[in-house]
């Protein structure tokens, strides 16, 4: 004989939480194959997020584009329900008004969660650019360098994991400004995309998002290989 | 005199059979000399040998309850901090020493909770939580302490242990139990929207207080509940344990109780068994 409990007794408590923003150069020089990749790639990645029983209740993702200028396309909570648009290349490249913007939706979807007593990991910023930012160092106010510094500070607390993804060709010097060079495990991982490895990313990313969402608090936990988009180590 | 009934169980998580991890949740219990000592440890899952240190932990405290209680009672909440960090490091310290391994590999949580009398002392460092039952229901005796990030905790081996090991002390009243649970069995037993212990907590706690119910029977009831209905909350090591206390005054009543809960169970069931085997 054995006891019965009866599952309606039981907390149905939400999940642990990873909050992820990803903000996403769309600027004229992205035209063509990069930007025509870069939307398959975002496309598989929500798609493997939604597939998997877990990390679909417990990403919590919002997309930027910053082609000109900055524009939400994708906000926390709203990965169900929300068919993404299709990203055309265009503009000029404000990527320090766009790592402010996420850097703040970042700390406003902290704060909900804290409200409503949701736990959360800390949370994960990807930027992915090809070119010099039209906000950064010619700039006033320059934007790049304001971003890099609330960047840098959030990743020496640990409030705060970021993917810098360098496009062909890039300006890996504007990115590092985003990390501590001094230390590189702390949480700002600076890597080049090979080629057009898009694809490639973000399967990683999601796997990636796989492996926290599953992870047991207090376990740690240890993010998969990039090699396959990228011919660096981090 | 308090009649005293204490259940537990424990369950792998399915990240750490993923893993090849070994459930790192551990729990103990003793009764002895009229004090009744429960404990539990969740081992850091990060560190390799925690599901040691857990279980070097849940020993030590229980044993150094059950013989000690009298005299830490009367102590200070710190001295009592101070002594039981002592001796726990110093037991973690030795199986370090012998498997020649840093005392950090043996992190873990603590949490107990010892009865003599009308009186109880508790501890806990960490996530987890301490509950209690009385008349009314059950309580938050001892919430969880974590960091600003969910996988953030405190554990037994930190240098600074002492500024987290909480201390409690006091007369039972009309304390009827308590329940200590790692943090994946929280996530079934705890609503965390709405702060309160769930159903499940007092139905448990029925369960153990029915003397009806064979504590064996309490025992597997819990671990397949664990198994089946807890996995599916949390990919964590899910592990709980029991304590009801029962009030008996006057010896005849107490004789009465005794035999009704144990003795008699136990020589009833033996002889039913000879009877079978013939």
């Amino acid at each position: 004989m054995t006891l019965q409990l009866d599952d309606s007794e039981l907390a149905n408590n939400p999940n642990t939480r990873l909050p992820i923003c990803i903000a996403l150069d769309t600027s004229g020089s992205m035209a063509g194959t990069k930007i025509k990749e870069l939307n398959r790639g975002v496309n598989i990645f929500l798609e493997s997020i939604l597939k998997d029983e877990i990390t679909r209740y417990s990403a919590d993702i919002a997309i930027l584009t910053f082609g000109g200028t900055v524009e939400k396309v994708l906000d926390f909570g709203d990965v169900e329900n929300m068919k993404l648009p299709t990203f055309s290349a265009g503009g000029g490249t404000p990527m320090g008004e766009a790592t402010l913007e996420a850097l703040d939706m970042l700390e406003d979807r902290k704060k909900q969660y804290k409200k409503n007593a949701v736990t959360y990991w800390q949370p994960w910023l990807v930027l992915m650019t090809d070119g010099a930012a039209t906000d950064g160092e010619y700039a006033i106010p320059d934007k790049v360098a304001i971003a890099a510094e609330k960047a840098r500070d959030l990743i020496k607390n640990k409030k705060l994991s970021l993917f810098s993804i360098i496009i062909d060709p890039g300006t890996p010097d504007e990115l590092e400004k985003f990390s501590d060079s001094d230390n590189p495990e702390q949480g700002g991982h600076l890597a080049p995309l090979d080629g057009v490895k898009f694809e490639e990313f973000f399967v990683w990313l999601s796997q990636s998002v796989a492996v926290v969402s599953e992870s047991s608090p207090g376990t740690g936990f240890t993010l998969p290989e990039p090699k396959s988009w990228t011919s660096i180590k981090w | 005199m308090n009649l005293l009934r204490i259940v537990g169980a424990s369950t792998i998580g399915t990240s750490h059979i993923e893993n090849g991890k070994p459930c790192q949740d551990k729990f103990f219990s003793k009764k002895i000399k009229n004090v009744g000592t429960i404990s539990l440890a969740d081992g850091a899952g990060s560190c390799s040998k925690s599901d040691i240190g857990a279980e070097i932990c849940t020993r030590y405290i229980v044993n150094f309850l059950c013989n000690n209680f009298d005299k830490t009672f009367l102590q200070s909440d710190l001295e009592i901090s101070e002594e039981i960090l002592k001796g726990v490091r110093k037991s973690l310290q030795n199986m370090s020493d012998e498997l020649n391994a840093p005392l950090k590999d043996f992190s873990s949580t603590l949490l107990f909770v010892a009865v003599k009398g009308n009186k109880f002392l508790a501890g806990h460092i960490g996530d987890g939580l301490i509950g209690s039952f009385d008349e009314s229901g059950s309580q938050i005796f001892s919430p969880p302490e974590n960091g600003e990030f969910s996988n953030q905790t405190f554990f037994i081996t930190m240098n600074d242990a002492k500024d987290y090991l909480r201390i409690y002390k006091g007369n039972l009243n009309s304390t009827l139990g308590f329940i200590l649970m790692s943090d994946g069995s929280y996530e079934s037993l705890f609503d965390i929207q709405k702060n309160e212990l769930t159903e499940a907590n007092l139905t448990f706690f029925s369960w153990l207080v029915d003397k009806k119910n064979p504590i064996e029977t309490i025992e597997k009831s819990l671990e397949d509940t664990l198994v089946n209905q807890f996995t599916k909350r949390t990919s964590d090591d899910c592990s709980l344990i029991l304590l009801s206390i029962k009030h008996v005054d006057g010896w005849l009543n107490q004789v009465k109780e005794i035999a009704q809960f144990d003795k008699i169970q136990e020589w009833w069931e033996k002889i039913r068994k000879r009877i079978d085997l013939s």
